[in-house]
């Protein structure tokens, strides 16, 4: 049975690969081999960097860092084992078939150990490798670390299908459904955590290099106990890796008895639909054309929270920054402390986070359309009025959640109505240019998977985006600094100088302030105008180019 | 646009990668007309009909609404058309009254209008209840149902049903045939595939049959069956039978128009 499974899932994937177009497989392989190349000379520097080290601290580096690792594997595996277990549309039909549900488990098991994880456990074998070259380790070093790592892959693979199990199995089937929207937004809060670790770590002594030792009880004790005999070729290390490995084993029959045991039944709960009472909006007068359209996509993403799931980026930047603002190391002694630097930091965080965060929710729009494709294509409606309508959608949903948000921190920082004003004309210039190069991303390389928001644009396009929008990050620096500029200056003649915050606007004149603000108003938003109309329209081209059976045909 | 037929398929033409799905095809479908479109499952139905509505581009070849090529004119040709497919999957975040709404608001009909339309057909097909309710609760005929609507309430020249009486039940069959009746007597060219000949021979005013991508023969039910009444019974099914059947022994070219 589970061959044939095996050799079902071997099929799909070779097609799937086949599918790809020749440009991708490029793309994917000139990824892997930077990423290759990028490894050498990182390995080379921790391998110095391991000579600074006491032994000791060395070795609790290692457990924090297997932790981390750990962690990061299987908390970012978990939406995707999620997809795997509960939302594909074979599952579905294997279940009607009379296979054992452990052999479904195994073969969705393989599947999600092969993303990530596999890809965690070829990095990190790379990595041991060439510190272990540079810096002498005994032969009994490669199998071991090979070995260790290959546990950590699977363990975390398995942890992360353990705890979807686990989830769904304890929450209430109506619960269940948004439990890929809880999972994305606790992984990515766990992500940064564990990524942080050797951070926060490191911090607490960073002039000795000397770091408390790591409690006896972390599960990776062993493992670094393993990698560090087995360097120095002690006979210990094979009884320590076997010992590891067999942990391992023992975890994992655990894992599958309780997939064979709930599986089935958590897959039931997961996927039964859910009664949810909604209200309808009155039927009344006909609306334009681009603005029923974008009431379509507000109703689409406002009861579906597994959209929400695209504003991963935005929360993930938003709290990577917080963090590092709110860190001793930062550049700036007291980001909060006046209403100037407030602004000021503030509005360092919301660029990337909405540059580099909100596209993405944007390129969903065209994926969204999903099954339901066909209506838009057999309505009288042109692609600019989808564009536009899906734009308007999405930039008003951005715009006025971070209008929102300025409101908060007019409020909490004390800014003057100038700032305020300022700070809005920003955060709207900026949410439009990100609603608009999603829109054009969704148009020129959308996916129609509606049940996967995070896959709704090829990767290619993904990546030229982000480019695109790294750039425009620079850009806005230039409105942000006027704005931030005439900002100061007001302040500092209504409430007298700022403590220690750019002296020089102290004592600005008047016409300096009038320019400086008009310009970054005008700048920034004639630049979002710009960006706005030029997305829109080579998106509306795309869509019209690529007629209407470029993914049927 | 009174002498143009409603649609009009000129030499069009699908090929896929792999095969040919609709060799060139010629025919027209004329106002008030139900023409029925029959065929085994892969017979090139449906891509014929996804090429009448605009969903896929012809390899060759053109149709036209009312004189409006679909290749050259989309807007003006969806503009007069309506199209239910075999898997009518609706805007799942959206109630069946949401859903109607954005279809009066892209055909910009009057509101007093549209929803006292739009009200009576979810009487007639018992989803005055349901229409409140998001559409991925609906079942398959459900959704049917209320893409019919959708289809319907913007009254088109042409409409378009990909297999319609696939998944309903019976009372909601009967009803769908009494409309399709009516709306083809207000003057709209009912154009429908489906593989049940008894829907066929009640219903249709004419028939094409069509195999393998092929249009073989078209005509009234009465006038294919007599045709083929010394061969067999002389059911529509019987004839159905006989020329998909013969096409397939012989293997030969031919259109018969
Ligand atoms: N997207 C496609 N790619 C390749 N072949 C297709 C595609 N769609 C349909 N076909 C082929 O075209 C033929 C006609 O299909 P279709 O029009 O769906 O038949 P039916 O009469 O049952 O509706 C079939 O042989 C089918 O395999
Ligand atoms: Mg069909």
């Amino acid at each position: 049975m589970i061959k044939t499974l095996w050799y079902y899932q071997k099929t799909t994937m070779r097609h799937q690969y086949e599918a790809l177009p020749s440009g991708r497989k490029v793309l994917y392989i000139t990824l892997i081999a930077l990423a290759l190349f990028i490894m050498i000379p990182f390995g080379l520097g921790a391998a110095a960097a391991g000579n600074v080290f006491s032994p000791e601290s060395l070795r609790a580096v290692i457990v924090y860092l297997m932790l981390s690792t750990l962690a990061v594997i299987t908390f970012v595996t978990m939406p995707r084992t999620f997809q795997l277990l509960f939302g594909s549309k074979d599952i579905e039909f294997l279940f009607t078939l009379p296979v054992p549900s452990r052999h479904l488990f195994a073969m969705q098991f393989f599947t999600g150990w092969a993303g990530f994880p596999l890809l965690s456990f070829l990095l990190l074998t790379g990595l041991s490798i060439i510190i272990g070259a540079v810096s002498g380790a005994h032969v009994l070093f490669y199998p071991a670390a090979t070995l260790l790592f290959f546990g950590l892959s699977v363990l975390g693979a398995g942890l992360s299908f353990l705890l979807n199990l686990f989830l769904v199995y304890i929450l209430p089937a109506h619960r269940a459904q948004q439990l890929t929207t809880i999972i994305s937004f606790i992984s990515a809060a766990l992500f940064i955590l564990a990524s942080q670790t050797p951070n926060i770590v490191m911090q607490n002594d960073s002039t000795s290099l000397t770091i408390e030792e790591a409690p006896e009880w972390l599960p990776t004790q062993p493992v670094a106990a393993a990698l560090f005999a087995s360097f120095q070729g002690e006979g210990s290390g094979v009884v320590y890796t076997a010992a590891c490995l067999g942990a391992l084993a023992v975890a994992s029959l655990g894992v599958l008895w309780f997939a064979e045991k709930h599986y089935m039944s958590s897959w039931q709960r997961a996927t039964e639909p859910v009664k949810n009472k909604i209200k309808s909006t009155r039927p009344g007068e006909a609306r334009s054309v681009p603005y029923a359209i974008a009431f379509k996509e507000w109703r689409a993403v406002q009861r579906n929270p597994k959209e929400w799931t695209t504003c991963f980026t935005f929360a993930l930047i938003l709290i990577l920054m917080f963090i590092n603002f709110f860190s001793s190391g930062s550049a700036l002694a007291s980001p909060w402390a006046n209403p100037a630097s407030a602004w000021s930091s503030v509005h360092v965080m919301l660029g990337p986070a909405i540059l580099l965060g909100l596209q993405q929710f944007a390129a969903a729009a065209f994926g969204r359309e999903g099954e339901s494709r066909w209506m838009l294509r057999v309505l009288p409606v042109t692609p600019r009025q989808i564009v536009l309508g899906k734009f308007l959608a999405h930039w008003i949903m951005t715009g006025m959640t971070l209008a929102g948000l300025e409101l908060l921190a007019f409020l909490v920082f004390g800014w003057n109505i100038i700032l305020f004003f300022a700070g809005l004309v920003l955060t709207l210039s900026l949410t439009a240019v990100a609603a608009a190069s999603g829109i054009w991303a969704g148009a020129s390389g959308g996916t129609y998977d509606e049940k996967n928001p995070q896959k709704r644009v090829r990767f290619d396009t993904g990546v030229i985006s982000f480019f695109l929008n790294m750039l425009y990050l620079l850009l806005f620096f230039i409105p942000a600094w006027m704005l931030l500029s005439a900002g100061l200056s007001l302040q500092a003649k209504w409430s007298g100088p700022e403590p220690a915050f750019l002296p020089l606007w102290n004592t600005a004149p008047w016409q300096w302030i009038t320019l400086l603000g008009a310009g970054g108003i005008l700048s920034a938003s004639g630049l979002a105008l710009l960006l706005v109309y030029l997305h829109l329209r080579h998106g509306t081209k795309e869509l019209t180019e690529r007629g209407v059976d470029y993914l049927d045909a | 646009m009174p002498d143009s037929p409603a649609v009009e398929a000129k030499q069009l033409t699908k090929r896929f990668k792999e095969a040919t799905a609709v060799h060139p095809l010629n025919f027209e479908v004329h106002a008030h007309e139900i023409f029925g479109f029959l065929g085994p499952n892969g017979a090139g139905k449906t891509t014929t009909m996804r090429m009448l509505a605009g969903l896929l581009e012809p390899s060759g070849g053109d149709g036209c609404i009312h004189g409006k090529s679909i290749k050259s004119q989309p807007l003006e040709a969806k503009q007069q058309l309506a199209y239910l497919p075999d898997k009518p999957d609706i805007y799942p975040k959206l109630t069946g009254w949401e859903f109607l709404q954005f279809i009066a608001s892209v055909f910009k009909l009057d509101k007093n209008v549209w929803i006292e339309h739009a009200r009576s057909l979810l009487q007639r097909f018992d989803l005055t209840e349901s229409a409140g309710r998001l559409m991925e609760t609906y079942s398959h005929g459900m959704k049917q149902k209320m893409a019919l609507t959708g289809a319907l309430i913007h009254q088109p020249s042409v409409i378009f049903l990909d297999e319609p009486t696939v998944g309903l039940d019976p009372k909601s069959s009967r009803d769908l045939r009494t409309i399709l009746r009516e709306t083809a007597a207000d003057g709209t060219a009912v154009f429908f595939s489906t593989h049940m000949l008894d829907v066929a021979d009640q219903l249709c005013d004419r028939v094409g049959i069509i195999h393998e991508g092929r249009l073989l023969q078209t005509g009234t039910p009465y006038a294919l069956k007599q045709e083929h009444a010394s061969y067999a019974e002389a059911t529509l099914e019987d004839v159905f039978l006989r020329m998909t059947a013969q096409k397939v022994s012989q293997g030969s070219e031919g259109e018969i128009p």
